[in-house]
């Protein structure tokens, strides 16, 4: 695997401020954004030192980057059960597993498109086993387009305009991922979520994956997915985990606010606003989505700054009993720093549990 | 660590015949006063409401430098990039740097080149650890 | 709109390169950006300097140093001249976080012994070679012509004075202009002196 399939895997996936990280730490000179970076290294095969460095990042990412999480609570035996069925899985013969990790790139992406769900390799980690699924999918993109670069006649019939719009479908191949513990409880079901795609595309993905994977093992362990929606509480009140940087909350004075404050440092428990509200009302607030925001030591001097979204809806805050299937743990440069934010979640789920009982 | 009034005799010694001197001398005034969380993201408008000054003019772009620049170093100045979709970020200025010599700032997320940049760069100010030290002494 | 953009601010300093300069120093990340746009100011100060080499020609070093100070004053960097430590060093840019930028100026004289002892000045008198202030500057005002025949030859006698450690690089802010670096006396850190021409030649050859 050369550095130009491995830096366009990469491109392909990951964050521009986590291919730095990624880049820098396998000594490879990063150039101006992804498009130069890949351009920079067509043909180049790179060291073996910096093809292996960018292969494990590359592997990890593939296990926990840009993830849509479910969690599962598995009883221990059939836990134990689920861990056996899947280690003795072999990935199946198609391109994906071929390449793996790499990913596959247009144009042979289209020619062998549309791919479904099949295991792409069986991956032990320090903690557990990924049973890693890739398919080829595709997600519709809305992006602006600048007029200046259209035919005269075209910038013109659009001039009346403020914005405009294309919308273009994107292939890819999508690596969702069955992560099963060595210790604990919870199975996780991770699906590749990028900027873009739409949460009814990845229900239906984690309803796939899952399905996927009862097929092979002839049994299905994962029912029903754990309510996060206690969690966004829990971390909420927790001052001094992370930095709040998206929230929105339901009143008692039946009012709905969304507050967005993405900056090193700041975090919207603290915000004056935020908290004049807060004090105003004179009772407590009820968060129904919640986006927080840490900084993670990834290496000497380098930091990641992984978040994680629990998106609940406006009428899931008014609800008596709100249910949240699913978080969005975006920026983990790797495994380090997704179980840095897993484990805050598991934490907050015991805490919600203890209450509870 | 210097006082608030310690950090204005400093700054008179050094610049009070500079035009903008009673400008800066008026935001620190104003800076020692304000509550933290009113601190957290100072714009020139921020500095040209807070004074109740008419406009964002050379004036007061360059007494606001001053406190940010100079040896009294009582603002740090950072760097607010807002995209298409109105998501922030805050930059490095090492990026700033790498987009003027590009000629294209690098989205932090997608990787993709922005030409237009400059419009979509906001600078911004918060207080240095030399004034939330001068704030603590009052 | 609470904010205003970059492209809103330099609109609004337009045609001031030296408020350009100055929202650029705000931003500087490190010591070593600080010192990077410390050196665009000072460029622009002497490219000032070189319009009237006429006005100039017979002044001398110290006369054509204060006019440099003021020029980088104005540009509100904080420029001191014939500040004491230890001893009276040329120019003293300070900045936050104890930024320091030291720089000697000489004017050229015939041979390279006069530029040869400002230049240990800077290195083993006036400054400290600690972070944060371990960049400077050495000015050569030369009313000689080819200025950069003159840096060339100033080059190679530093080279010829075989200094510990001393290596030299291209300056890529200025092609008249380079760059030495070595272990500092006092502290053995690199000490990073650019070396920076004003030409202030003048004779005109269209006279009858």
């Amino acid at each position: 695997m050369s550095l130009e399939n491995l830096v366009a895997s990469m491109a392909s996936r990951m964050p521009w401020d986590v291919g730095q990280t990624v880049l820098g730490a396998a000594e490879v000179t990063k150039g101006h954004g992804w498009d130069r970076t890949v351009a920079k290294f067509k043909g180049v095969e790179g060291t073996p030192a910096q093809r292996e460095a960018l292969t494990e990042s590359l592997r990890q990412h593939l296990l926990c980057g840009e993830k849509n999480v479910r969690m599962y609570e598995v009883a221990p035996d059939e836990l134990e059960k689920l861990r056996q069925a899947a280690s003795a899985l072999k990935p199946a013969k198609t391109p994906f597993s071929t390449l793996y990790p790499a990913l596959m790139m247009e144009p042979e992406l289209g020619a062998a498109f549309p791919q479904p769900l099949a295991v792409a390799a069986v991956e032990a980690t320090d903690d557990g086993l990924a049973v890693v699924f890739a398919s080829g999918r595709a997600i519709k993109l809305r992006e602006p387009v600048d007029r200046s670069t259209l035919p005269e006649e075209a910038a013109k019939a659009l001039a009346g305009y403020d914005e405009v719009l294309g919308v273009k479908l994107q292939r890819l191949e999508a690596v969702d991922v069955v992560w099963i513990p060595s210790h604990g409880s919870y199975v996780d079901v991770r699906v590749d979520f990028p900027k873009g795609m739409h949460q009814d595309n990845a229900n239906a993905v984690h309803e796939r994956v899952t399905e996927a994977l009862a097929a092979l093992i002839g049994f299905q362990p994962l029912v029903s997915p754990v309510n996060l929606f206690p969690v966004i509480d829990r971390l909420y009140r927790k001052s001094k985990e992370g930095s709040v940087v998206e929230l929105a909350f339901g009143t008692t004075t039946a009012s709905l606010k969304h507050e967005k404050m993405r900056r090193a440092g700041t975090c919207l428990r603290e915000e004056k606003y935020h908290l004049g509200g807060k004090d105003a009302l004179g009772t407590p607030i009820e968060p129904y989505r919640l986006s927080v925001q840490w900084s993670v030591p990834v290496g000497p001097e380098k930091a990641s700054r992984p978040e994680l979204s629990l998106h609940g809806s406006s009428k899931l805050g008014l609800s008596d009993a709100p249910v949240l299937d699913h978080a969005v743990i975006r920026h983990c440069v790797g495994l380090a720093d997704f179980n840095f934010v897993r484990d805050r979640i598991e934490a907050a789920l015991a805490k919600a549990e203890a209450k509870a009982a | 660590m210097p006082s608030v009034e310690e950090l204005i005799r400093e700054f008179r010694e050094r610049w009070g015949d500079h035009p903008s001197a009673q400008l800066s001398v008026a935001i620190l005034e104003r800076l020692a006063t304000l509550p933290d969380d009113q601190l957290r993201m100072l714009t020139f408008i921020s500095f040209k409401n807070v004074l109740g000054y008419p406009s964002v003019d050379e004036l007061l772009i360059r007494a606001v430098m001053l406190l940010a620049n100079s040896s009294v170093h009582a603002l740090d100045a950072k760097l607010l990039f807002i995209d298409d979709d109105d998501a922030e970020y805050e930059l490095d200025p090492a990026e700033l740097e790498d987009a003027r010599k590009e000629g294209a700032l690098a989205h932090p997320v997608t990787g993709a080149l922005i030409g237009d940049y400059e419009r979509k760069v906001f600078p911004f100010f918060v207080p240095s650890d030399r004034l939330i030290g001068a704030r603590a002494h009052a | 709109m609470t904010f205003q953009s970059i492209e809103q601010l330099l609109a609004l300093v337009q045609d001031k390169p030296a408020l350009e300069i100055g929202l650029s120093v705000a931003t500087s990340n490190d010591y070593a950006e600080w010192a990077r746009n410390i050196n665009r100011a000072v460029d622009h100060a002497l490219r000032q300097m070189a319009q009237n080499p006429e006005l100039r020609q017979a002044k001398g070093e110290d006369e054509l140093t204060i006019e440099l100070v003021s020029l980088l004053n104005m540009m509100d960097i904080e420029a001191g001249h014939d500040t004491k430590v230890g001893g009276h060093v040329d120019i003293r840019i300070k900045g936050k976080r104890d930024y320091h930028w030291l720089a000697e100026a000489k004017k050229h004289k015939q041979d390279y012994a006069w530029l040869m002892q400002g230049f240990q000045q800077l290195n083993t008198r006036y400054t400290t070679g600690l972070a944060g202030q371990d960049k400077g500057g050495f000015i050569v005002y030369s009313d000689h012509a080819r200025i950069d025949r003159t840096m060339s030859k100033w080059r190679d006698h530093l080279e010829e004075q075989k200094i510990e450690g001393m290596s030299f690089s291209n300056c890529e802010l200025n092609d008249l202009s380079f760059q030495s670096t070595h272990p500092h006396d006092r502290t053995g850190r690199p000490l990073e002196v650019r070396h920076i021409a004003l030409s202030i030649y003048f004779d005109p050859k269209d006279r009858i």
